[in-house]
């Protein structure tokens, strides 16, 4: 699918998550189809990933609701631990949602990066707003790498701080700092250096056009819209009328 | 918009993200993620500072966790009391900033708490989730685990930022700051 077309097919798809409501089968359906889309589109192992990140928090949704939460009322034990089955379903509800957003958010983050910027330079943003998302981007990474030297310097000479919390917030203040201070010293350089340069004087134009979508990919993209709705909807009326 | 300021602004969010990734690496109890939005209130005009709070909330919901998304209110409460606590001068000296940390903790708490009972069921990232189950086993409810949970990791988190924001702006050249300032 042209990755224009998908983009906003995704953003579709995460305004329609405020639309679910507590029907189990309901986002059981809607997550497992968007699961199926994601592995077909990106491939299975940026999927395992995904799914990966969830488990990490839908774990202790149901140690947190289904074993400890006193609120809900104690079903059964298994081996002398408690089991709250009310609190397992709301924990699955929950769940459900959590796997929702987390695989929208994986099948936009799976976008080129060409193309996130390029519809950043194209929405309907202020340009400077647009041109700060699209830096912020870019340098997060800048920054991403910076740290992974800071850190190899400290291991190298013995003064990363590993093991004992305290060490480690040590290390951490001893790593942070300078990384603070330089980050902002060069944004200080080199917004200096572009306003020499002249940027900002002129309208910014966007470096990379879209692609137009074509015929096909917008009904694809639309029939996935309204398969969604349906299927909410259909959840919603069952499960309140 | 200036262009010094535009690239000042996108450089203290990628600082939120690469802070909050940092604290994730080194399994820190906090979550860093609001260095720069307190470091903007010193140095940028107000608009530029909700700026920073919302759009780090934005990205980092594509970029670190999703569960960021919704966390926007509450990077917009601590832009507005870090705005407020620069007019007051409270970046000076370390003991103001810790007291400043404090009180945004307690705001960041009051906010974050609702959405983490509503959105997530009480459970959210880092060592959060284990004081909150502990307080639940205790016999508190879920709100009253999650404020607790919330006041004690954001008590952490937010002094920490002031704290590491007071001492960067120290460091910093008097004459950049002059330049970039608020007032």
């Amino acid at each position: 699918m042209n990755p224009f077309v998908l983009s906003r097919t995704v953003v579709s798809l995460a305004a329609l998550l405020s639309v679910a409501q507590d029907d189990l089968t309901m986002l059981t359906t809607v997550t497992a189809g968007l699961t199926l889309a994601f592995a077909v589109i990106r491939g299975a192992k940026p999927c395992a990933r995904q799914i990966g990140a969830t488990l990490l928090m839908v774990l202790p949704l149901f140690l947190v609701h289904g074993v400890v939460n006193p609120t809900f009322t104690q079903s059964t034990s298994f081996y002398g631990i408690p089991w709250r089955v009310d609190g397992a379903s709301y924990a699955a509800l929950i769940s459900f949602r959590m796997a929702l957003l987390f695989v929208a958010v994986g099948i936009w983050g799976g976008l080129p990066r060409s193309v996130t910027l390029a519809l950043l330079a194209n929405s309907r943003i202020p340009t400077s707003a647009g041109l700060a998302l699209m830096q912020s981007l870019l340098m997060s990474r800048v920054i991403a790498r910076r740290v992974a030297s800071i850190r190899l310097a400290q291991k190298s000479r013995g003064a990363l701080g590993e093991g004992r919390l305290v060490r480690k917030a040590a290390g951490a203040v001893a790593m942070v700092v300078p990384l603070i201070a330089t980050t902002i010293i060069d944004a200080h350089e080199r917004g200096h250096a572009l306003t020499r340069m002249g940027v900002g004087a002129t309208r910014f134009l966007p470096p990379h056009s879209l692609p137009r979508p074509d015929l096909a990919d917008a009904a694809l993209a639309l029939a996935v819209v309204v398969s969604v709705v349906a299927i909410i909807e259909g959840g919603f009326v069952r499960a309140h009328y | 918009m200036n262009t010094r300021v535009n690239v000042m602004i996108a450089s203290l969010i990628a600082l939120n993200l690469a802070m909050s990734k940092v604290a994730a690496t080194l399994s820190l109890p906090v979550y860093l993620d609001s260095v720069g939005t307190i470091l903007a209130a010193a140095m940028l005009p107000w608009w530029a500072v909700l700026f920073v709070g919302s759009a780090t909330s934005i990205l980092a919901g594509f970029v670190v966790h999703p569960a960021f998304f919704y966390y926007v209110g509450t990077q917009l409460t601590i832009a507005l009391i870090a705005i407020w606590a620069v007019r007051f001068g409270a970046f000076r000296q370390l003991w103001t900033a810790t007291l400043s940390g404090a009180v945004i903790a307690v705001a960041a708490a009051l906010v974050s708490a609702p959405v983490t009972v509503l959105a997530f069921g009480g459970v959210t990232l880092g060592g959060t989730t284990a004081i909150n189950a502990v307080l639940l086993a205790a016999g508190q409810n879920v709100w009253q685990s999650v404020l607790g949970g919330s006041l004690i990791v954001e008590g952490l988190d937010k002094v920490a930022a002031c704290l590491l924001s007071a001492i960067v702006l120290r460091r910093l050249p008097s004459a950049m700051l002059a330049r970039f300032s608020s007032k």
